[in-house]
């Protein structure tokens, strides 16, 4: 009965993180971005050239571009200067010191070079959407998480949550349907420099489920880590 | 700073030392003999007016023959002038007479520079007397200013050349290394992040497919790549070993690759590299051969023709594939650098490459060897 009443709300909270334009020449790795960011819960909107991304720009709101350097018709560089506000993250296979350096000047919120990981992108997009206050609430059933200002409620009632429960949250809310290692998990939350036992995110995990009744929504991945699925 | 622009200044700074230091030092020997040849010249002068003097000394108390042999030599720019002990008897000097005792000495005087002879004889009549010769140097440091600004000018040129010269050429070597590490990117990104999505990802079956098959493909594209870099390998500084190419085998390797291809060979071989051939035609047929089975190859009369009567092709198409230009990957069908790599084999070759549109549907590439 119980999980019946959150899928019901959880179609009504499809609402999208963030709108994101791709503009990338490549096919494969454009659609490949297109994929990743749709999984996690973004809307995408898709670019081949310097030129469709200016128009599209014209028509339709983005809170982000991912931007490849060497595009058929212009310079990356160019479309930035020309698409605005909006923040910029260049994402190329042009990756000399030079460039970078070039990018950051330019203003670029970040430089991503190829071949990427594809985690670090998405976490590398999530710092831009945070810094520019573009993280929204996050729900599923009867609970609320608030990014912004690390609260968590329950059907209005606001839960208490250790420093590390929240940051393991939400890593798994900005990765949602993507599998996160143990390791990974342990950096998100303790950091790079923490030397403790992986064990620790499983006794946290286990911990948040019980405390927000996720034991159906954060999976154990086999021989990997943890997932939420949404 | 990249390798390459590192071994640039390194090359550009080597070939300056050498050709400004080299003319320095051809400047300086050059200089050098000039001015022991002027000063030659002066000490002779010198001792010829002496050997007047003394004459005129002996035989005229009044020094009226002196006086006129001397503002004869002043017109000619010789200047000197004649002390009986501490005191002047005739002519003339630039400057006043340096405190020295050196015979031969170079003096400045404004802008000017003179060479300063003093010569001290005793007369008939008991008196020391002392010829002081100036020559004017003036105009072997003028010329050697103007040697300097002509070499110097020169060197400059030449080394704007050289540099330019040598700026395109080692791009031009270093360049494919670039480019290639580039093109070597592209598909690992999309393996990488197609395997990442299998292994991490919450999809569905056919997503899976999906990235499975792009992971295959993009291999099979980074396969492209590398073969191409082996065939570069073939050749070396722009020039292939021409050899009898049967084109029987040839065709029959195409054969295992293309079993539908029709071929119609009356050529017996041609001069070439077997493997940039092999490649060349390989790479045609999958250009040409992309789409349809009715593909024909004919070879006759220093000309292969590929036909295929079923893949469209529009004049635009034909004049992209026809520009030896890199080819946008979204342009063609395929991922592009094949059509750029025909050319360049049949350059190689110094042949020509033609693709045309065949009138009512299809096309047709022509490879004409010399």
């Amino acid at each position: 009965m119980r999980s019946q009443i959150i899928r019901k709300t959880d179609k009504g909270m499809g609402k999208s993180m963030a709108q994101i334009l791709i503009v990338e020449d490549d096919k494969s790795i454009n659609e490949l971005m297109v994929r990743y960011l749709k999984m996690t819960g973004h809307t995408c909107l898709t670019a081949f050239t310097g030129g469709e991304a200016l128009s599209i720009l014209k028509k339709e709101h983005a809170d982000l571009i991912l931007l490849d350097i060497s595009l058929p018709d212009m310079d990356g560089f160019a479309v930035k200067e020309l698409a605005g506000a909006v923040p910029v993250i260049f994402v190329t296979a042009r990756n000399t010191i030079k460039d970078r350096i070039r990018g950051l000047n330019d203003g670029a919120e970040d430089y991503i070079g190829k071949p990427f990981d594809f985690q670090e992108l998405l976490a590398r997009v999530n710092v831009v959407l945070r810094r520019y206050g573009r993280e929204q609430d996050f729900c599923l059933g009867a609970v609320r998480v608030d990014l912004k200002n690390f609260k968590v409620y329950e059907n209005g009632k606001e839960l208490s949550m250790t420093p590390q429960e929240f940051e393991l949250l939400r890593a798994l809310i900005i990765n949602k349907n993507v599998t996160l290692s143990r390791q990974q998990l342990l950096n998100a939350a303790w950091g790079f420099d923490y030397e403790g036992e992986e064990r620790t995110v499983d006794v946290h995990i286990q911990r948040i489920r019980k405390k927000l009744h996720l034991e159906e929504y954060i999976k154990t991945i086999y021989k990997i880590g943890y997932r939420l699925e949404v | 700073m990249k390798l390459w622009e590192k071994n640039y200044v390194l090359a550009m700074g080597l070939i300056m030392l050498i050709l400004y230091g080299s003319m320095f030092f051809v400047l300086r020997a050059s200089f050098k003999m000039n001015f022991d040849n002027v000063c030659n010249i002066a000490i002779r002068n010198e001792q010829s007016i002496a050997y007047l003097v003394q004459s005129f000394l002996n035989e005229d108390t009044e020094y009226t023959k002196l006086k006129l042999y001397c503002q004869g030599m002043q017109r000619q720019g010789s200047l000197f002038s004649i002390y009986r002990g501490d005191t002047w008897i005739v002519g003339g000097l630039p400057f006043q007479i340096p405190s020295g005792s050196q015979d031969i000495q170079m003096l400045r005087e404004g802008n000017t520079r003179y060479l300063f002879i003093n010569n001290s004889f005793s007369g008939q009549d008991g008196n020391k007397y002392t010829l002081y010769y100036t020559e004017d140097m003036g105009e072997l440091y003028d010329n050697h200013t103007k040697q300097l600004i002509l070499l110097a000018g020169f060197a400059c040129i030449l080394s704007l050349i050289l540099a330019a010269v040598l700026y395109f050429s080692m791009k031009k070597i270093y360049y494919p290394i670039d480019n290639i590490a580039h093109e070597l990117r592209t598909p690992l990104t999309s393996i990488q992040g197609y395997a990442q999505y299998i292994l991490y990802g919450k999809i569905k079956e056919e997503d899976i497919q999906y990235a499975g098959n792009r992971i295959n493909e993009e291999a099979v594209y980074m396969n492209d790549i590398i073969e191409r870099l082996l065939v570069m390998e073939n050749v070396r500084d722009g020039k292939i070993v021409m050899e009898r190419v049967e084109l029987s085998a040839l065709f029959n390797v195409v054969e295992m690759h293309y079993p539908d291809v029709v071929i119609d060979n009356q050529m017996d071989y041609v001069l070439g590299d077997r493997t940039l051939l092999l490649s060349l035609l390989l790479n045609l047929l999958s250009n040409t051969g992309r789409e349809g089975s009715n593909i024909h190859i004919s070879a006759a009369e220093h000309k292969i023709i590929i036909y295929n009567l079923e893949d469209a092709m529009d004049e635009n198409m034909a004049k992209i594939l026809n520009g030896n230009r890199k080819i946008p990957r979204e342009k063609v069908k395929g991922k592009g650098f094949g059509v750029h790599l025909c050319h360049e084999i049949v350059k190689l070759h110094h042949g020509q490459l033609r693709y045309e549109v065949v009138e009512g549907g299809g096309m047709r590439v022509t490879v004409y060897f010399p």
